[in-house]
């Protein structure tokens, strides 16, 4: 009986992290739509603008975190003047600064909230566990932080040199992840009652 | 539609991440609560795969000749290793599996930067976490090795080398890493960030050496649980590198639960975690002199200890490293076995650090096939000690060190022990009186009611059982 309020809370963590992360996923999937209309423009001119246009933004020096966010709104604004769309571009112009502003923020803030909730569950879950079970928990454990694969993989798909990077990262993480979760198997199919 | 479906099985992902956690929490549910990990990181690698290769990623058709030739070779040199290796050397496995994992962070931050060049610059949100990823990594990596060595006993490795002033140079090493990182997240030049996430990473890398370098012996339980915490840490930051919620999760869940286990380890020797980290431990001021602690020592011969266990109603083992380095457990066992088929209880007391990771006697004794509702914990078996007819001790020393709770000068005042004194008999198998990782003289061994049995652990038990068998 003594399990069942734990479990809730670790489910209601759950819970909440998972909604959570389901806000965060809908804020990316806007950010995915708007990307390809900002990106109609030239894409060599747009890499020149950023570099020139984070010079003077950096200038007021009012915040080391704002001054990206700040950054890209003035890329967007500096072409779309040129282009035939002229008054009701500016005005969605406009908009647009508030919403990438927004957004970016809303991006790290739930990323930040699901590390911080994950955290708590990760106690929640660990803490009472005899210690005759220390050692594979922390080999199993361990074989789970080999999720950096899932990360490795993203950036080993491509024939150049961060690929090749990726593709050491894609060996480490491997090892880690099979033989965490081999080895610990091992050690648990011993502790089986007989 | 492909990427909601992704992002989905990255939370179910998640879930079976804590659900495994949580049963492997318990012995009986163990087993499957490490199966359901194991099947989320598979269902989340598929997913991520089949993302990539319906053009997830970039534009560009995806390459999968890394990403095989990757898997391939970790996955033959991960199984071979959980394969091959003795229960003995599992801290050192741990170490080196966690050291993997930090270094595959310092990769995928580093590949992710590398693929920015001549694109767009990453934000500095992004750059922070980069940085982050980077140092966390590095410093995990070359921790761990360090670490690795320690335990694996590499001659070269046994003592650490000296470093002049070590707390400054760490503390200056640490904040150059700071400073370059303020550095690299003003920066908007995207080569400038390449280079210094390369400086970052050395010199992290060199604080990971320096950190772990001077971290001993007895010690050892904490630093791999420490490491443990890190390398899921540095996978969190590589989370935010590549904004990837099943590594946020994934990370910051074995980040809690090693800094939950560091906890544990850090209070069974009643040492703060900045004490076992930066603190070396002293030499024993007042212990005394080890030739007059030990002026009344009684040894015993295998043939007087077998009489004594003849009449034994309860007999507990304490077992310490010295067991597993013997290779005594199943000699152990046997000699248990035959204890209870003469009617007597045993029971096995085990300290939490006794070994060489948390839970390692553990995982040694299971081995030998002892069940696991035999080995008592240490509070568990502390009161009940007075009743035991007789402790055997093998293998271990400060961990039965009545000095503990009687000096407060001494250099492990305070830390709990097994209270082996308290038992009618005491007999301590060791090869000789020397002192354990503590350097300091054990009163016990001099106790009036212990008696020594001097030899290997592995043949002193086998001649003991083999004196029963014949009496």
């Amino acid at each position: 009986m003594s399990q069942s309020p734990s479990t809730f809370k670790v489910l209601g963590l759950v819970i909440i992290a998972t909604l959570l992360g389901g806000l965060l996923f809908a804020q990316d999937d806007a950010v995915e739509e708007a990307k390809p209309e900002t990106s109609s423009e030239t894409p060599a001119a747009e890499g020149l603008v950023t570099e020139e246009a984070a010079d003077p933004v950096a200038e007021p020096k009012a915040d080391l975190e704002a001054v990206p966010a700040e950054a890209a709104p003035e890329v967007k604004s500096a072409p779309t003047p040129a282009p035939v769309e002229t008054a009701p571009a500016t005005a969605k112009g406009t908009i647009r600064k508030a919403d990438t502003n927004h957004a970016a923020w809303a991006r790290v803030i739930a990323s930040l909230t699901v590390f911080v909730l994950a955290v708590f569950v990760g106690f929640e879950v660990i803490t009472k566990v005899p210690p005759t079970l220390h050692t594979p928990l922390m080999s199993g454990s361990n074989a789970i932080s080999g999720i950096t694969l899932v990360g490795a993989v993203i950036v080993a798909c491509s024939m150049s040199f961060s690929g090749f990077v990726g593709f050491i990262a894609v060996t480490l993480a491997t090892v880690n992840a099979v033989g965490g979760f081999m080895v610990t198997h091992r050690m648990l199919a011993m502790f089986k009652k007989r | 539609m492909l990427y909601p479906l992704v992002q989905i099985s990255y939370i179910v992902a998640s879930i079976l991440f804590i659900l495994g956690l949580k049963q492997m929490g318990r012995p009986k549910t163990a087993v499957r609560g490490n199966l359901l990990g194991a099947s989320g990181m598979l269902l989340a690698v598929v997913m991520t795969l089949v993302w990539i290769a319906n053009g997830g990623v970039s534009d560009q058709a995806a390459s999968f000749w890394f990403i095989g030739a990757g898997v391939i070779i970790g996955a033959a040199v991960g199984a071979t290793l959980a394969l091959r290796v003795q229960m003995t050397q599992m801290p050192q496995l741990v170490a080196l599996f966690n050291g993997f994992g930090g270094a595959a962070s310092v990769f995928v931050a580093a590949a992710e930067l590398f693929s920015r060049a001549g694109g767009e610059a990453m934000t500095s949100d992004v750059l922070l976490a980069t940085a982050v990823s980077g140092t966390i990594g590095a410093v995990t990596f070359w921790g761990s090795l360090v670490a690795f060595g320690k335990l694996q006993e590499l001659s070269w490795m046994k003592k650490p080398f000296k470093v002049p002033m070590q707390h400054f140079v760490n503390g200056g090493l640490t904040l150059i890493v700071i400073l370059l990182t303020v550095l690299m997240v003003t920066s908007s030049s995207i080569g400038i960030h390449i280079t210094l996430y390369v400086f970052i990473a050395l010199i992290a890398s060199a604080l990971g050496v320096l950190l772990t370098n001077p971290i001993g012996g007895a010690d050892m339980p904490v630093v791999i649980a420490l490491l443990n915490s890190y390398s899921g840490l540095a996978a969190a930051a590589t989370g935010f590198v590549i904004d990837n919620n099943v590594l946020i999760i994934a990370g910051s869940l074995v980040g809690a639960s090693g800094v939950i286990l560091t906890q544990l380890m850090c209070k069974a020797m009643n040492r703060s975690i900045v004490n076992v980290l930066f603190g070396v431990m002293d030499a024993g001021g007042s212990v005394g002199d080890a030739d007059e602690i030990y002026a009344n020592v009684r040894s015993t011969s295998a043939d007087d200890v077998a009489l004594i266990l003849e009449t034994a109603q309860r007999v507990v083992f304490v077992p310490g490293y010295g067991m597993a380095v013997a290779q005594a457990q199943h000699a152990v066992r046997n000699l248990g076995k035959m204890l209870e088929e003469n009617g007597a209880t045993v029971e096995y007391a085990i300290h939490p650090v006794a070994g060489r990771m948390p839970g390692h006697m553990n995982v040694l004794l299971a081995e030998a096939d002892v069940d696991y509702d035999k080995l008592m914990e240490m509070d568990a078996i502390n009161p009940t000690m007075d009743t035991c007819d007789v402790a055997i001790v093998i293998g271990a020393n400060d961990v039965v060190n009545p000095v503990a709770k009687t000096d407060p000068q001494s250099p492990i005042a305070g830390m709990p022990i097994i209270d082996v004194d308290k038992a009618r008999t005491v007999i301590v198998i060791k090869r000789s009186l020397s002192p354990g990782f503590a350097g300091i003289p054990n009163p016990l061994f001099a106790a009036d009611n212990t008696m020594m049995l001097y030899g290997d652990g592995k043949v002193a038990v086998l001649e003991i059982a083999a004196a029963m068998r014949e009496g």
